[in-house]
């Protein structure tokens, strides 16, 4: 039954382990930024499940835009970096040496290729500089953890009692040299890419995430693909460790736009679907019920409008509902059926993400929204409404001993809960969904009114307990 | 809850019993609500000094009063912002005023992200500098004025430690050594 496997496809998450992903992956107008070598996006910043991992695939595995592709993830590379207390220039640095190397050593080992248009004596040099790197390596061998998986990270990759500083690995001139030799290499038309995905996964060993590292790393994939005309490096990263990289690093406000939201538009999430009902070989009414094709896609587009972080709320509600209605075409009702489990999903992968930067976030949001889950609020009545909990609230006060709950107030909330997605809002009367490429801080602080996301809403009223009736004295 | 357990002549413990006594039925202005504390003699305003106990002047209490004002925490007719039933527990009072002293600071480009960077910036000048508060409310630019940035700094490092230190001991300075 085509439906099996259309059901089964919804079930795979997880676009990085989706085998059948390239059949029916959709190219969004923010990969479309991404893959496009005139455009300035180079940060790509995206919630926990809005699809990273299939924009890396998609990046890595489906554009043939580039003529070099160089794919960075956790799952491929294993770098062990010593956990320093480097500021973020000097990662920036360490970081834009390194894919300088990774790019020329990538162009050199498709010299076969590369022959036909590059200059051989530009060709030569590359090779010259590379082997020369990848000599004083082995000379610092040994100690080297990771040496021949990729050379990315590795002027960082020394054990920790090693008397080496890695920015002593290599001379300046040299540095200065393989620059000039790649910059002169995308001079001749040859297009790079290099996307790394989740560089906190890839770069650190430790569970906390060392902000200067990704601030370095940040600031190395702009200035780089702003300076060599032809190289473009992309940085996948989450929201939850952008956001605080992006308030710590100054250097960051330089680049106008230093990240592209990674969004999708209702049309875009319809299209996630019915490409997956192509590839499967599934009619629109084997899935959703309706009279017509008009309104079997309607039973969908309701369910656009509930979902949080975009096509991972969306497959999970639909894998839900069809597993609860033995896969009979959904409806609205057997919809809300699975409603409660999909959107506590989203609640709990919010809350995981946060987890190690903001602790029992969860409660938070509980707090804040347990009789307001469908108040409409100005910013200044949210902050109002936040000042009075800080009063009365017993969660508000609890929270109080927690670290980053002591750096918030009545002000900054509105913000993190933005951050976050667990708010939507209405701009431009339009309610602004958090996986939309709307859902911006620009227009956030335009907002007219500020609401919880749908999705958590009956997460939240679930939670709410109703004070125990006063016993009547009547017998 | 149980309330933040600060010393009880600490400043929010004394803006606690400014807020409970100030009525503006009672008192016209600053000085006479002052002069009302004074003549209490609370435990909140007294201080040793040649092994007597001794209180505080009506002249330092205004202090206290203003930047009450100041944080929004009275009005200027003296009137609590909010229901003093609600703020008589010590616990509910201090989530309150920390979250007001918070907000003052933030929009008078005085955040902690503001603080924590020029705090950094006087560390990597040359010569380098220590950031004392002074220094630190220099660097902001603020409106604040440094008696309010200081009393800030105090509030929040009493109530919410884990976002911000604050010393007042002396500078000791030895050679290879800096202690704040």
């Amino acid at each position: 039954m085509p439906i099996d496997v259309f059901h089964k496809s919804c079930k795979q998450l997880d676009g990085g382990n989706d085998r059948e992903l390239t059949n029916y992956i959709v190219e969004t107008n923010s990969i479309r930024a991404l893959v496009d070598f005139n455009s300035q996006a180079s940060i790509a910043v995206g919630l926990k499940g809005i699809g990273k991992s299939s924009a890396y695939r998609y990046l890595t595995q489906v554009d043939k835009n580039a003529d070099i592709c160089i794919g960075i993830n956790a799952d491929r590379y294993v770098l062990h970096l010593p956990q320093r207390n480097y500021g973020a220039s000097f990662f920036r640095k360490q970081f834009e040496r390194d894919l300088i190397f990774e790019a020329l050593r990538e162009v050199v080992n498709q010299s076969d290729a590369m022959r036909r248009r590059l200059d051989a004596s530009l060709l030569s040099e590359a090779r010259k500089t590379v082997d020369s790197f990848l000599e004083k390596l082995k000379s610092a061998g040994r100690k080297i953890i990771g040496f021949g998986i990729s050379i990315v990270g590795i002027g960082l990759t020394l054990h920790k009692d090693s008397p080496e500083e890695p920015e002593g690995l290599i001379p300046e001139k040299d540095i200065s040299k393989a620059f000039d030799i790649l910059t002169a290499i995308c001079k001749s038309g040859v297009k790079i890419r290099i996307v790394i995905d989740d560089p906190e996964e890839v770069f650190s060993l430790g569970a906390g995430m060392d902000i200067n590292m990704i601030g370095g790393f940040c600031l190395a994939c702009l200035r780089l693909s702003s300076t060599i005309p032809g190289l473009k490096i992309i940085g996948l990263l989450k929201t939850h460790v952008y956001h605080p990289v992006n308030k710590h690093e100054q250097d960051l406000s330089k680049y106008t736009d230093p990240a592209t939201y990674l969004a999708w538009s209702k049309e875009e999430l319809k299209l996630l679907v019915k490409d997956r009902l192509s590839a499967t070989s599934t009619r629109v009414d084997d899935v959703f019920a309706g009279s017509n094709e008009d309104s079997q896609l309607e039973v969908l587009e309701n369910m656009i409008k509930m979902v949080r972080n975009g096509p991972r709320d969306l497959l999970r509600w639909i894998d839900l509902t069809l597993t609860k209605s033995n896969e009979q075409p959904i409806c609205t009702e057997t919809a809300n059926l699975a409603l409660e489990d999909m959107c506590q999903s989203s609640f709990d992968e919010l809350a995981r993400a946060h987890s190690g930067t903001h602790e029992n976030i969860e409660l938070m949001i509980k707090a804040i929204f347990s009789k307001k889950t469908k108040t409409k609020f100005t910013r200044a009545a949210l902050e109002k409404h936040l000042e009075t909990l800080y009063l009365k609230d017993i969660t508000f006060k609890a929270l109080q001993s927690l670290e980053w709950f002591q750096k918030v107030s009545s002000i900054t909330i509105p913000r993190l809960l933005f951050e976050t997605g667990s708010i939507s809002f209405l701009w431009k009367n339009q309610v602004i969904l958090p996986y939309q490429k709307e859902y911006t801080l620009k227009n956030f602080e335009k907002a007219t009114s500020i609401f919880l996301t749908p999705a958590l809403i009956p997460v939240i009223k679930e939670q709410y307990i109703r004070p125990p009736a006063k016993r009547s004295t009547a017998r | 809850m149980a309330p933040v357990q600060t010393p009880i002549t600490s400043s929010d413990r004394k803006i606690h019993r400014v807020v409970l006594i100030s009525d503006p039925n009672y008192f016209k202005n600053g000085i006479s609500l002052a002069r009302e504390i004074a003549s209490r003699q609370l435990n909140e305003f007294s201080y040793q000094r040649d092994n007597k106990i001794r209180y505080a002047t009506p002249l330092s209490i205004t202090k206290f009063i203003s930047y009450s004002r100041e944080i929004g925490i009275l009005d200027e007719d003296l009137r609590c912002t909010e229901s003093k039933d609600d703020i008589k527990h010590m616990d509910n009072f201090q989530s309150w005023l920390k979250n007001q002293v918070m907000v003052f600071l933030e929009t008078n480009s005085a955040s902690l992200e503001n603080i924590k960077a020029a705090t950094l910036s006087l560390f990597s000048d040359t010569p380098y500098t220590l950031p004392t508060p002074v220094k630190v409310h220099e660097a902001l630019k603020t409106s604040i004025s440094l008696s309010s940035f200081r009393m800030s700094l105090k509030i929040i490092s009493a109530l919410s430690p884990k976002a911000l230190k604050f010393s007042s001991r002396k500078l000791v300075i030895l050679p290879d050594i800096i202690k704040g």
